[in-house]
This record gives structure tokens, sequence and C-alpha cells, in this order.
């Protein structure tokens, strides 16, 4: 399945490849991203079982020692919230740019805030406007490249029926 | 109707058992699920991470781009050519300038190395500094066993699977190693804070004499997890004055975990203590002082700290 293909690709990408090219700031969230792209192809029931899958592994994969489920979480929300934007192929890119940028930054927060409140004690509360930025301003530019490339995909591969709100 | 309450139902489930998964979680569950998920995960990233190389080397090497003329579009081809001939071999000779590091800092303590490759880095939104190696089980990894650079310490396994191995590193905010003040000897604990370049150390003794730019070393015990002599960090500021109840350092690692690339395990770790051997020669004065040292130390005394340097000789001979 399509969805799931790019899920895998997309966690790859984000614990494999990009942290070992040293870009500036945080590792960009392509894992993010993605869910959204395909939150808002598939819609809020779609796109929030992609985000539990894909926080899952995100969760399991090597080298993870955190809490297990929190990035599940908050990309069950990010998948739901894409769904609820909705498609629409007359929204300027910009729109959707910046929708994609506050769910980056909002996943973050809500993710923070989870495990602060359950007491994982990885969190460093020092990190996060750092890391809030970086995913504003990569979550927008991940969005150019991802959000049209998910779209035709999902168009090319997947059944035009299933398009639900 | 029917649309909108299976949505809230799913939505639900999917909350819920994110929701199950952390409490169970932070209740010590999922280590077993973790290590298989590694062993199926593992192979797959170390495949990525080879593929995948030579993008990387693209992307450090990233130069010039040449003019837009048509006339030389293939003198532009063989320029690019060669700018990625001239990005691999920098990176060549970045990885074998790391492993002569490796090499150095191997010789000088005694130690049996395994040379390993950072595959992957776990998510900065997730706080937790590790990332996985690519050597595991079958290349004599165990848990517990010390990773370092020619820098010094980076930090301990924390799981190993057949062919791969996550890497608790030192600056994680759950990192504790004993350390010891090069210059002074005195010992305390030094506390990752989940900052990359910035580590907090305790002193035990508050009177003890502390000065910015002192460096430390681990102070390990043997059988312990950390190996004694490994270059630490260096302090920068010191909070508290003398006699507080808490004193505490910012200490800089040495290894600059951003930059992490090609790693060595302590498989076998040295029969004595290297003391303060392998850092790096600052002032001659320094040096010249801390050689004598290592020999007079163990017979003068602080056996309650040193018990490896004090048993060594009677037990072995």
């Amino acid at each position: 399945m399509l969805a799931v293909a790019l899920t895998v690709t997309a966690v790859l990408l984000q614990l494999t490849v990009l942290p070992l090219l040293h870009l500036p700031g945080a590792v960009p969230n392509v894992v993010t991203v993605t869910v959204i792209a395909i939150g808002l192809c598939a819609g809020s029931v779609r796109g929030a079982i992609v985000g539990f899958l894909a926080g899952m592994l995100i969760d399991l994969a090597p080298p993870s020692i955190a809490t297990l489920g929190i990035t599940a979480l908050v990309l069950v929300l990010a998948g739901f919230a894409a769904g609820l934007f909705g498609q629409d192929p007359d929204r300027p890119l910009f729109l959707i740019c910046g929708f994609s940028s506050l769910t980056c930054a909002f996943t973050v927060l809500a993710g923070t805030l989870v495990a602060g409140i359950v007491g994982d004690p990885h969190v460093t509360w020092s990190r996060v406007p750092g890391i809030l930025v970086s995913e504003l301003i990569y979550g927008a530019l991940l969005a150019v490249a991802i959000v049209p490339l998910v779209t035709w995909l999902w168009v090319r591969v997947a059944p035009p029926t299933g398009r639900k709100p | 109707m029917w649309e909108s309450r299976r949505l809230r139902t799913i939505i639900g489930l999917l909350v819920l058992t994110s929701l199950t998964l952390i409490v169970l979680s932070l209740k010590g569950g999922g280590a077993t699920v973790r290590t298989g998920a590694q062993g199926a995960i593992g192979p797959v990233q170390n495949a990525v991470a080879s593929v995948t190389r030579p993008i990387r080397d693209f992307f450090t090497g990233l130069g010039s781009i040449g003019s837009k003329d048509q006339t030389i579009a293939d003198l532009r081809q063989k320029n690019d050519e060669l700018q990625g001939q001239l990005s691999t071999n920098q990176y060549a000779q970045n990885r074998a300038k790391e492993l002569d590091d490796l090499l150095k800092i191997a010789s000088a303590g005694n130690y049996k190395l395994v040379p390993a490759q950072v595959v992957s880095v776990g998510p900065d939104q997730g706080f937790a500094w590790t990332v996985t190696i690519d050597a595991g089980s079958i290349d004599g990894l165990k848990v517990d066993q010390d990773v370092i650079t020619g820098q010094g310490l980076v930090g301990r396994v924390v799981r190993v699977t057949k062919s791969d191995a996550t890497v608790e590193l030192l600056v994680d905010a759950t990192s504790t190693v004993g350390a010891r003040v090069e210059r002074s000897m005195s010992i305390g604990f030094l506390n990752g804070t989940g900052e990359a370049r910035s580590m907090e150390f305790q002193l035990l003794d508050p009177f003890a004499e502390i000065r910015s730019g002192d460096r430390l070393v681990s102070f390990g015990v043997r059988g312990g997890i950390y190996v004694p002599g490994l270059p630490l960090g260096t302090i920068t500021q010191i909070s508290g004055t003398p006699g507080q109840l808490t004193r505490v350092a910012t200490v800089v690692p040495f290894v600059d975990v951003n930059s992490l690339d090609l790693v060595g395990v302590i498989v076998d770790p040295p029969r004595t203590n290297p003391r303060d051997a392998l850092l790096p020669s600052a002032a001659p004065s320094a040096a010249a002082s801390s050689q004598p040292s290592t020999g007079s130390q163990s017979s003068t005394g602080s056996d309650a700290v040193t018990p490896d340097a004090s048993s060594a000789p009677s037990p072995s001979s």
C-alpha cells in the first residue's frame, strides 16, 4: 500500500539519511509532513491511522529509547487535523505550507508537553525554542516538495473512489 | 452520521492505544519489542546508510556551480565530476584522520577496539541523545561497553542485536559518568543535560578546588561500566563557592555529538588505569607533571578512590 511505503521511506530518511547531512537546526521532520500530506489526500480516518503507524515506527526504530507512544499520539492528531483541513485543488500552496508549518510546530509542543506530564526524563526544555523555530521553517519548506509529490502519487496509484472526509 | 461516528471511534481508539503504550512504556515494558524492532529495522538502516553515502559525500562537499554558458556544458560536467571526486577525497581523508585518532587512543590505552559507523540518529523531537552503529553482537559488542572517538568518550552501548547496537550518548539527560579532575584528581559526577555542548559536573568534595579550564577524565572502577581515564571534557564555568553543598561546574565535552561519524567500541578494557595519559597534551608543564604522578599516585595513597591502581600489582603477580 502506498501510504505504508511512503511512511517507511519517510522514517528511514528521517533517522538514517537526514541527520548525517548535518543541516542547520533540528533535523527536518519529513515524517510529520508526509503524514500531513497523506491526511490531506486520504481524509481524517486514514490520516490518523497512518499517523499512528508512522509514530510507532519512529518510537520503535533504533536508536529510540524515549517513551513509546508519544510520537504516535501526536501524529494521530496531525493526520486527523490534515484530514479535516482536507484537499482542495484550488487552494494556493502557501496555505498548505502554513498549515504544515504550524502542525509541525504543534506536534513538537504537544509531544514535549505529554512527555513532560508523564515524567519522561529526556525532556530538555531549553532545546524546545530552537527545535520549534526549525520545525516552523522546515515544515513549510518540506511541504513545498512533499505535498505535491504525495498528491501526485496518490492520484496515480490509489483508487480515486476512496476519498472520504 | 455513520461516517462521523466511525471517525470518532477510530480516532478515540488510536489515541487510547497511544496513551496505553505510553503508560506501559513508562512502567518499563517494551524492551523486548524494541530489541525485536531493532533486529528487523537495523539491517535496513545499515543498507540505507551505505547506499546513501555518496549523497552525503556530495552534500558535505557541495561547492561551486559553473557558469550558465551552453558551450562549456561538457566542461561543467567534467568539473562536477572532479568536484565529486574532490569531496569524496575530502571525506576519505576525514575518515582516515578519524581512524588514525582512534588507533592512537586505542594504543595509548591498550584497548581492544571495534570500529563502527553511525547509521542512524534519534529524532530531536524525542530529546533523547542516541545513535545506532553498524556493529553488533557478531562483532563482540555487549551492553554497557564504552564507545569512544579519537577525542574521548562518546557514550555506552544500551542495546545490542546481531548486526546493530544502540548507543546512549554522554550528553543525554539520563546519562551519568564518574569523573576525575585531571589536575587535582578530585572526583565527582558528570551528568548529561540534554544539551549538545554543555554538561554538569558535580563535585563530591565541596571544598575541592576546581578552575575553569580544568579537564576531566572518566573515573571508572574495574568491573564498572566506564573504563577509567577516558577524556570527557573541559570545565568552562563554575557556579557556587567552595564549601557550598552543591557545587556545579559546566563542562564542554571533547566530543561534538553533532558530527559523529566513525566511532570505536571498547570490547576489551585495559588492565591498568591509563589515568590522564589519553588527554591531548595541552601545556608542556601539565604534561610533564602528569607523567610522574601516574607512577607515584598508586604508591602514595588515595586507595579508597583508586581500587584498580592499588590492587593491580598484588593479584596479577
